[in-house]
């Protein structure tokens, strides 16, 4: 099972950067492009942080999904 | 391509590696089948710390001044340090194991050899040369890569 998320739709849909989200959230714009192209899986502390962030819940930010 | 603050930085040490290797190596390269001269040491020693400061000054300056953007170390950057790290520990552990090796071979094989500690000393900075290097080009391969 493979850990994915739709962090890119709802920041998009949030209207802010990465750069922004980053900085929001206490990380690097270049951490949050590799958790939205899936190279990064982020810590349970920084998933909480961007649930809030993005007023998103953690379990529909992120999923898993089958190979 | 386009790198960021802390790819650049670490590209930094990769150059500052290469450029000991090319204008301090072949200084104990020279003196590798002889008696190393200790007290000449000194003043390798003091070239390359100027070398060095006067090397890192200028290219974190130049870092700064084009990227005004601050360095965040975040949980990533701590997670691909670990790694890299990781791996030169076990490259430094190897080193080790190896160079005790080198010396004992040479201590019972050729005892007049042993004498002559310029190889020695030329070995031990070539490994660690090697071993610096492999770490930041596989930290840079980690961030490029993650």
């Amino acid at each position: 099972m493979i850990l994915k998320n739709i962090l890119r739709e709802v920041r998009q849909k949030k209207k802010l950067t990465q750069e922004e989200l980053g900085d929001s959230v206490g990380v690097s714009r270049q951490t949050i492009i590799s958790i939205e192209t899936y190279r990064y899986k982020p810590t349970l502390e920084l998933a909480m942080k961007l649930s809030m962030k993005l007023n998103c819940k953690i379990d529909k930010l992120f999923y898993f999904e089958k190979d | 391509m386009n790198f960021s603050k802390k790819e650049l930085s670490i590209f930094i040490e990769i150059v500052f590696s290469i450029l000991f290797a090319i204008f301090f190596l072949p200084n104990f390269y020279e003196n590798r089948l002889g008696t190393y001269d200790f007290n000449s040491t000194i003043k390798y020693i003091i070239q390359i710390v100027i070398f060095s400061i006067i090397y890192f000054s200028l290219a974190y300056t130049i870092l700064e001044i084009f990227i005004k953007r601050k360095l965040i170390n975040d949980e990533r950057d701590v997670l691909i340090d670990l790694k890299s790290y990781k791996l030169g520990y076990i490259l430094y552990e190897i080193s080790l194991f190896s160079f005790i090796g080198v010396i004992l071979s040479v201590a019972i094989f050729d005892s007049q050899m042993y004498q002559n500690n310029g190889g020695l000393v030329f070995m031990i900075i070539v490994w660690l040369l090697i071993v610096s290097f492999i770490k930041s080009v596989y930290q840079l391969y980690l961030y490029r890569t993650s």
